[in-house]
């Protein structure tokens, strides 16, 4: 039987009795139950399995170490959500990562502390500005913009190291890296926050709605009189701003800025976001989806380590696992 | 069934197989123990799967291990110091007994062996090490410094006190390349008839070495010998000087002695490279990580054998000489 089929006779008992209204009313809420409730799910199984087969699976360092791991991703994929959402996407994010992180890293070294950090957020900012201006304004696609600043990003980072690694950075700093609260990593922590904070802006504010809207249908939401450039602007640099956080985060963590990190992370980013079950075409979708998609693939790789499968396996998996992921999301809205 | 049912059998089955197949492909750490002797675990994380120079090194620690009945548990970053980092701490979440490690970065992974370090495990470097010794149980290694002023006076002997040098240097920053750059330098310095004509940096692949020795020779024509820090480098180079005809005049030395440098030197493409045994390299380096698990281990460098593969002495040299 098609869907088309199911849907017409749907639509046709609707005619009948109220009570026969209901039921299908019903059946059809708990079919949409569990649709949303089919990742979680597979999440759970996935956990069940890892716990089954590895014995370090389920001990709080080890999931201390899933939270510490997926900080990183998690930061960067919170503002890949708000550039998704408003029907974008962002190849830079990786490289910001590591420009942000080395040229804070340098900053904090001659200038301090707080005033390295805002460099490196004030890089983050400027090139979110101009993959925004260059999308927006001009009209440019987000692919070829974004790429042009992967590259531009990644040689900055490269050139204004040397190449070399930056250490020796104070503790004052390296302490959002390694420091922990109650015995919860500050990446973690920082990672939640992020989270929350996005969170509510999407949900709950009028520049949330108005990134649904932009994303969803750009014309129509320009007729209705948003200022589109200037909200896909914003989610640019939302998204290039949570990059250099990450990048501080991480240069914390590792005690270094590293010209070299972040390497396709901006694509995992992307995974996790679309994992989750946020439409890349824009105008749906959740931060509570991206953080399922975000430690469904944190979980995955640290399952996998643990259990000592090899490193070509393990890209398999991943592989695998995000088509798979993406097929059913295609399905599901075609339905 | 609808296309939604479908769809979600498919993904479940995927992921299931996945998972099996990854469970048949892992846990070979469970093999039994010998009697008498105490099963130890050694976690190890290089830093490439696909660098051939690696995968030798891999092997021969495998093996080694198997013969002292020693399990390994292996992760895998890929040149990425976030992903390293990630690994050790996977290593430490599973109790192994010490560590094996190939660090990327000599300053980025030093928060991983103080982790290591606080949990009571050991950590070995091999081939790369980090910043801060105290941190190393051992590096089983070689001094990069010595290496490069082999290539120089090897350089030296060859071209006599006058000509020109072209740098194929590597990655700018690792630490390798900084002391191996130092080195010949000094040794060039001391004949002034000798001239560096260029100092490139860039990472270790082929299509570098290309790229560069075209960029070199099209700028220098009458250069007499092109460094390559590594022999992808060195083989991307010799291409070069071959599309320009001048084989004859250009030297190219490569260093690691992959199995396609030495069959370049063989036929005379490539004019010398270093042999570092990798395979003999890896088996050391578990016999020392051994030593340090039954705390019988003193020092910190261990020197690995290394000698040079040339035109003069390739044909007396046999496979197992290079492994």
């Amino acid at each position: 039987m098609t869907d088309s089929n199911l849907n017409s006779k749907n639509s046709q008992s609707n005619i009948g009795t109220n009570k026969d209204a209901r039921i299908i009313k019903g059946i059809k809420k708990h079919l949409q139950s569990w649709d949303q409730l089919f990742l979680p799910a597979c999440f759970i199984a996935l956990l069940l399995f890892l716990t089954f087969s590895s014995e370090f699976f389920l001990t709080w360092p080890n999931l201390r170490n899933v939270l510490l791991q997926t900080s990183i991703l998690a930061i960067v994929a919170t503002g890949m959500t708000f550039v998704i959402i408003g029907g974008g996407f962002d190849l830079s994010a990786g490289s910001v990562v590591a420009l942000s992180g080395t040229a804070a890293a340098l900053a904090i070294l001659s200038l301090g502390v707080p005033v390295g950090i805002l460099v490196g957020l004030l890089i983050g900012a400027a090139i979110g500005l101009f993959n925004g201006f260059l999308i927006s304004k001009m009209n440019l696609s987000p692919f070829i913009v974004t790429l042009g600043t992967l590259v531009t990003a990644r040689g900055f980072a490269l050139a204004v190291s040397g190449g070399h690694t930056v250490s020796n950075l104070p503790r004052t700093f390296t302490i959002i890296g390694t420091g922990n609260f109650l015995g919860i990593p500050y990446p973690a922590i920082i990672f939640i926050a992020v989270f929350v904070i996005g969170h509510i802006v999407l949900k709950y504010t009028a520049f949330g709605v108005k990134i649904f809207a932009v994303g969803g249908n750009r014309e129509a939401a320009r007729l209705s009189g948003i200022k589109v450039n200037k909200i896909i602007m914003m989610t640019f640099v939302i998204c290039s701003l949570c990059a250099s956080f990450a990048g501080l985060v991480l240069a914390g963590r590792i005690r270094a800025g590293e010209p070299t990190v972040g390497v396709f992370l901006e694509l995992y980013a992307i995974a996790a976001v679309v994992l989750g079950g946020t439409n890349l075409k824009g105008g749906q979708g959740s931060l509570a989806k991206t953080l399922l998609g975000v430690l469904f693939i944190g979980v995955l790789q640290n399952g996998l380590n643990l259990m000592n499968v090899a490193y070509y396996w393990q890209q398999v998996a991943v592989g695998v696992v995000f088509v798979s992921a993406a097929t059913v999301g295609a399905l599901r809205a075609a339905r | 069934m609808n296309r939604k049912k479908v769809s979600k059998v498919i993904l479940v089955s995927l992921l299931l197989i996945v998972l099996l197949a990854a469970y048949g492909c892992g846990d070979k750490a469970a093999a039994p123990a010998p009697a008498g002797d105490k099963q130890y675990t050694v976690g190890l994380s290089l830093a490439s799967a696909t660098n051939p120079f690696y995968m030798a090194m891999e092997r021969g620690i495998n093996q080694k291990a198997e013969e002292l009945g020693i399990n390994i548990r292996t992760v895998i970053a890929e040149e990425d110091v976030g992903r390293q980092v990630n690994g050790v701490e996977d290593l430490i979440v599973a109790q192994v007994d010490a560590m094996l490690i190939s660090p990327i970065s000599v300053d980025g992974l030093a928060v991983s062996y103080e982790m290591a370090n606080d949990a009571g495990i050991p950590v070995v470097s091999i081939a790369r090490s980090i910043a801060n010794p105290d941190l190393e149980a051992a590096f089983v290694g070689l001094d990069w410094y010595e290496s490069g002023a082999v290539i120089g006076r090897w350089i030296v002997d060859e071209i006599g006190e006058k000509g020109k040098v072209a740098m194929l240097a590597g990655p700018a920053g690792a630490y390798m390349v900084l002391r191996m750059t130092e080195a010949i330098k000094d040794v060039l310095a001391d004949y002034p008839g000798i001239e560096i004509v260029a100092e490139l940096y860039s990472t270790h692949t082929k299509e570098n070495g290309l790229r560069l020795a075209e960029d070199v020779l099209v700028a220098n024509p009458n250069v007499d010998v092109i460094y390559c820090n590594n022999d992808e480098l060195a083989l991307g180079a010799v291409e070069a000087v071959e599309a320009a005809g001048r084989l004859d005049r250009v030297k190219v030395t490569g260093f690691n002695a992959v199995p396609d440098a030495v069959a370049s030197v063989r036929e005379g493409r490539m004019a010398m490279t270093i042999s570092l045994r990798p395979e003999s390299w890896g088996k050391m380096a578990m016999e020392v990580v051994k030593a340090v698990l039954e705390g019988q281990h003193e020092g910190y460098l261990v020197e690995i054998d290394s000698f040079v593969v040339d035109y003069k002495n390739i044909a007396g040299l046999k496979a197992e000489d290079l492994q």
